[in-house]
């Protein structure tokens, strides 16, 4: 039996107790959009809100197309390019509704007039003012960048190096702990990421959830980094080594074996034996009496618990 | 002074998961006798004898930091329990490696218990194999009480 | 603002990744030493940000992550000597809401360090891989430094 496995040989992995559905582990950081760790300015000029420019609008003469005429108003807007991409999710919604993208929607009085403008006029005309913002969408939210949501290539990269650390972590290790932890859900496939299980994209919802997590945890270490820690390439000198030993492949084998029973076991001559203070050991007696019995039946039931599975 | 048949009684009841009993006997004890430094060098030296029935016949630091890892991982849901410096001192020193530094006492006196317990099961004992190793252990105890 | 992430402070911590020590210990002492406090600095924790999140994701079990430090620990007396508790928490940080403001922020910037270097050794990344985490990496690092 290996000298590193806590457990019988013949004991399956000890599983974690609960097996939480992870989440798709091939998140992509986004360049910008929904997902920035950072605030971005508000701009200057604040633009008008949906109600205010969808008064604004209604006061507007309808816009008159083929076959707009009777056709019931809805008062939706068609995303601009900004609010689309600043929701991937939502990108879909305007071709849903029939609605190509980034275009403005029909117009929808059924009213018609003399002297309306094309839908082409109104279109450039709506194009050049400012983007509407949603009055749920954070001012951060809004962005120019187009790298959200992440590119199928940058998903399937995180994807396939889950992969291989699933290969990996399943092949026999001699040296290593012989389990598997952290099992799949019913209906992952082996070769899936936690997150590909249904086969599906993660919705909208899930995502921002996911992104507001994300955010607050990454504001942790953001918050960090604001603290002054002296000598940065000072410490990346001194931790080279070290870091060449993380990156050896195959990993180093650095510690020196020795023999288990080279040394007295007790006795004077050992150095923890020599001059123990009977204060200590009684404290040691105290400790282990009190707190150390009082664990002891939880601490065998996880111990014993894979020996019986 | 040497190692009290309740103290072994209570030793042994813990290691089979039957803390309250062991708990009782303490509670008896205590109520009975100033010195119950019997209990903590016979831990201790049980202890000491598993871990080098476990790695015998060479270890080497790495296999202690990754045997440790096991364990806090099975221990995971109380991550305090077992600290991990403290555990991997006292394994590599009961193992003859060099003296741990000076961890706190109540950290030590844990240690050595819960690596005690997952040890047996590491090294499988049945209950004759565990009476024998208490039996060692009281020996070597009663020698160190001795002194 | 602070200045965004340089071409050069990239160049570095790739180097590093990309295990081009020599190419590594030149480009880092070459560099700006009062913008890598803050551009280097802050890539670096941008870097184990992103790797700490898609290697152990949310959800991911507790007993994974101690195992993993374990693991990382137990490869040299060199990285023996990284604080495990330290480097579980920082791990648990990134997918929990473990909190770290209580952690010496030099001894946390060392240890995140180490285990960027350890996941991107582990994931074996091809060029192109590399490349790609470190622009979302470099990404990252800028909207910090906005």
């Amino acid at each position: 039996m290996s000298a590193d496995d806590p457990r019988k040989p013949d004991t399956p992995a000890p599983q974690p107790a609960e097996h939480v559905q992870r989440s798709e582990p091939g998140r992509e950081q986004p360049a910008s959009g929904p997902r920035a760790e950072a605030t971005r300015p508000v701009p200057a000029e604040h633009p008008p809100s949906r109600t205010e420019h969808n008064q604004a609008r209604r006061a507007e003469p309808p816009l008159q197309g083929p076959g707009d005429a009777g056709r019931p108003g809805n008062g939706s807007q068609a995303p601009t390019d900004t609010a689309a991409r600043a929701t991937g999710a939502s990108a879909e919604r305007p071709a849903e509704q029939g609605n190509p993208p980034h275009e403005a929607s029909p117009g929808t009085r059924g009213r018609a007039s003399a002297e309306a403008p094309s839908r082409t006029e109104h279109n450039e005309a709506r194009r050049a003012r400012p983007p509407i913002e949603r009055a749920q969408e954070p001012a951060e939210w809004r962005d120019t960048d187009s790298s959200w949501p992440p590119s199928q290539a940058d998903r399937d990269s995180a994807r396939a190096l889950y992969r291989e650390y699933r290969k990996d972590r399943t092949t026999t290790d001699p040296t290593g702990s012989g389990h598997e932890r952290g099992t799949k859900s019913v209906g992952e496939k082996d070769n899936e990421s936690p997150g590909e299980a249904s086969g599906r994209p993660p919705t909208g919802p899930e995502l921002l959830k996911a992104e507001g997590k994300e955010t607050s945890r990454g504001d942790k270490f953001q918050k960090q980094v604001n603290e002054d820690i002296g000598d940065v390439i000072d410490l990346g000198n001194t931790g080279v080594e070290t870091v060449k030993d993380l990156m050896a492949q195959p990993s180093p084998t650095g510690h020196p074996e020795v023999l288990a029973n080279s040394h007295p076991a007790f006795g004077p001559e050992t150095p923890q034996h020599a001059g123990v203070d009977p204060s200590a050991v009684a404290e040691m007696t105290l400790v282990l009496g009190v707190i150390g019995f009082q664990a002891g039946r939880w601490l065998h039931h996880k111990i014993e618990k894979p020996r019986k599975e | 002074m040497s190692v009290t048949d309740l103290e072994v009684f209570m030793l042994r009841a813990h290691i089979a998961g039957e803390g309250e009993e062991a708990q009782r006997a303490f509670s008896r004890q205590a109520a009975t006798s100033d010195d119950m430094s019997g209990l903590a060098w016979l831990v201790h030296a049980a202890f000491v004898i598993a871990a080098r029935r476990q790695f015998a016949p060479t270890w080497n630091k790495g296999q202690v930091i990754r045997y440790v890892g096991q364990v806090r991982a099975l221990l995971s849901e109380r991550p305090g329990l077992l600290d991990p410096r403290v555990a991997e001192d006292e394994l590599a020193s009961a193992l003859g490696g060099q003296a741990p530094a000076s961890h706190e006492i109540g950290a030590v006196a844990t240690a050595r218990l819960f690596l005690l317990d997952t040890l047996i099961a590491s090294l499988d004992l049945d209950d004759d194999g565990i009476n024998a190793l208490l039996s060692e252990a009281r020996k070597a105890a009663d020698q160190m009480l001795a002194r | 603002m602070t200045m965004p992430v340089t071409d050069e402070q990239e160049a570095t911590l790739h180097a590093q990744l990309a295990r081009k020590f020599d190419e590594y210990e030149r480009l880092l002492n070459s560099m700006d030493p009062v913008a890598a406090r803050t551009g280097y600095r802050t890539l670096v924790s941008a870097a184990f940000f992103t790797a700490a999140g898609e290697r152990f994701p949310e959800g991911s079990p507790r007993a994974d992550i101690i195992e993993y430090v374990a693991d990382v620990r137990a490869r040299s007396d060199r990285t023996a000597e990284i604080d495990p508790v330290t480097a579980e928490r920082l791990l648990l940080a990134v997918s929990t809401d473990e909190e770290i403001d209580d952690i010496d922020a030099r001894i946390s910037f060392q240890t995140q360090g180490f285990l960027l270097a350890a996941l991107i050794g582990d994931a074996s990344l091809d060029g192109q891989q590399l490349d790609d985490f470190m622009a979302r990496s470099r990404r990252l690092a800028d909207r910090w430094l906005a």
